[in-house]
């Protein structure tokens, strides 16, 4: 099998930085088909090695890879999607998401929503309800909240309005799933202590 | 004893040059863009190939006095421009350049006419807009910023300049596909 490759390298300026370049790449068993200021195309027939050992072989010389700019902006997104529902928010009246992003890029929400689903193959909209039930688990098994509580946590107008969201995405209520886990746990720990 | 290099642009040049040394057995003290400052003198035996080993890498050493002064005079505003040495700059390039090389900058401006064929002030556009481009390229600021950055007094002022040397607008310049930077000793 032979991998392709695209890197951007910020640092370049001469033609001996492509020669250094290209030898340090070599030594991961990588194959320069074209560098030039910038940009490197590799191949290799082994298994692609990680993006952090690429980069820990060039910063020494002063370079750095760059990250696709589509990468850094859904990174900068699922990170504000953290931060909002991290339990913590305190969520003004009439909160809208689609406002948090054209505020925070500057952008149409329609444009960066579009670019979230070309990288991640999944809506932002999905993502976010996905990200949403992960919370609502977390809390249900490692707090005492009750569901109103995280309901008001998390943004939902209503409990039923969670329990119903909670259901199509994981088949369960959550009061049945936060039992199941119970269940679980004790059963874990008496297995253990017997 | 000092040896002067033309070409060298960044801290990959010096490494290799610092290797180069290394080959043939020089001992130095340090080395700077375009310039080896030798811990003792060398033998011209060794001094002949080094120069021959640093031909083909793009390099040349440098016998001819006037030569080493532009070779100075370019490296110096390379480390300018390009950032190297990460300071502050609020000084006049002349004020540096004549401090830097300890001579007048009429002196200076005149012998780098003389032998460049073109002056110190349209050599420092050229640096400039390559460094624009790089800084286009990697995506990571806005042409208002890549501006201030670079000391310009507007985007206008940028986008006049960079279209008079490359014959494209900024933007139109980061649309291309095709790399069209230039290695920083060829500008």
């Amino acid at each position: 099998m032979q991998h392709e490759a695209q890197l951007f390298i910020k640092g370049m300026v001469c033609q001996r930085c492509i020669t250094v370049v290209n030898s340090e790449l070599q030594q991961l068993g990588l194959i320069p088909v074209k560098t030039s200021l910038g940009q490197v195309t590799v191949i290799t027939t082994v298994q692609m090695p990680e993006i952090r050992v690429i980069e820990e072989k060039l910063e020494p010389l002063g370079f750095k890879l760059l990250e696709d700019k589509k990468i850094r902006v859904v990174k900068e997104i699922k990170r504000l999607v953290a931060t909002v529902y991290s339990g913590e928010y305190e969520f003004p009246d009439h909160f809208r998401f689609s406002d948090l992003i054209t505020e925070a890029f500057h952008k149409d929400y329609d444009k960066i929503s579009a670019l979230f689903s070309l990288v991640e193959h999944q809506t932002l909209e999905k993502y976010i309800i996905d990200y949403r039930i992960e919370k609502i688990k977390e809390l249900l098994v490692y707090t005492s909240l009750t569901l109103l509580d995280i309901a008001i946590k998390l943004n939902y107008s209503s409990v039923a309005h969670l329990s119903r969201q909670f259901k199509q995405v994981t088949g369960l209520t959550p009061s049945y799933f936060k039992e199941v886990k119970k269940a679980k746990t004790i059963l874990e720990l008496s297995t253990n202590l017997s | 004893m000092h040896l002067f290099i033309k070409n060298m642009v960044c801290d990959r040049c010096i490494m290799v040059v610092k290797e180069q040394l290394h080959a043939v057995g020089i001992e130095f003290k340090k080395v700077q863009l375009g310039e080896v400052e030798l811990s003792q003198p060398a033998s011209d035996e060794q001094i002949e190939k080094l120069g021959a080993n640093l031909f083909p890498l793009g390099f040349e050493l440098l016998d001819d006095k006037k030569a080493a002064v532009v070779t100075q005079i370019k490296s110096t505003i390379i480390k300018l421009i390009h950032n190297y040495e990460n300071e502050e700059v609020n000084q006049k390039l002349s004020v540096i350049l004549s401090q830097k090389l300890g001579k007048d900058y009429h002196f200076l401006s005149i012998l780098f006419s003389s032998v460049e064929g073109t002056t110190i002030e349209k050599f420092v556009i050229l640096q400039r807009i390559e460094r624009a481009k790089e800084l286009l390229m990697y995506d990571e600021m806005t042409i208002n910023e890549i501006a201030d950055t670079l000391g310009y007094s507007s985007v206008q002022h940028l986008s006049q300049q960079f279209k008079k040397i490359t014959g494209l607008t900024p933007t139109h310049f980061k649309k291309l596909k095709e790399n069209k930077r230039k290695p920083l000793d060829q500008v």
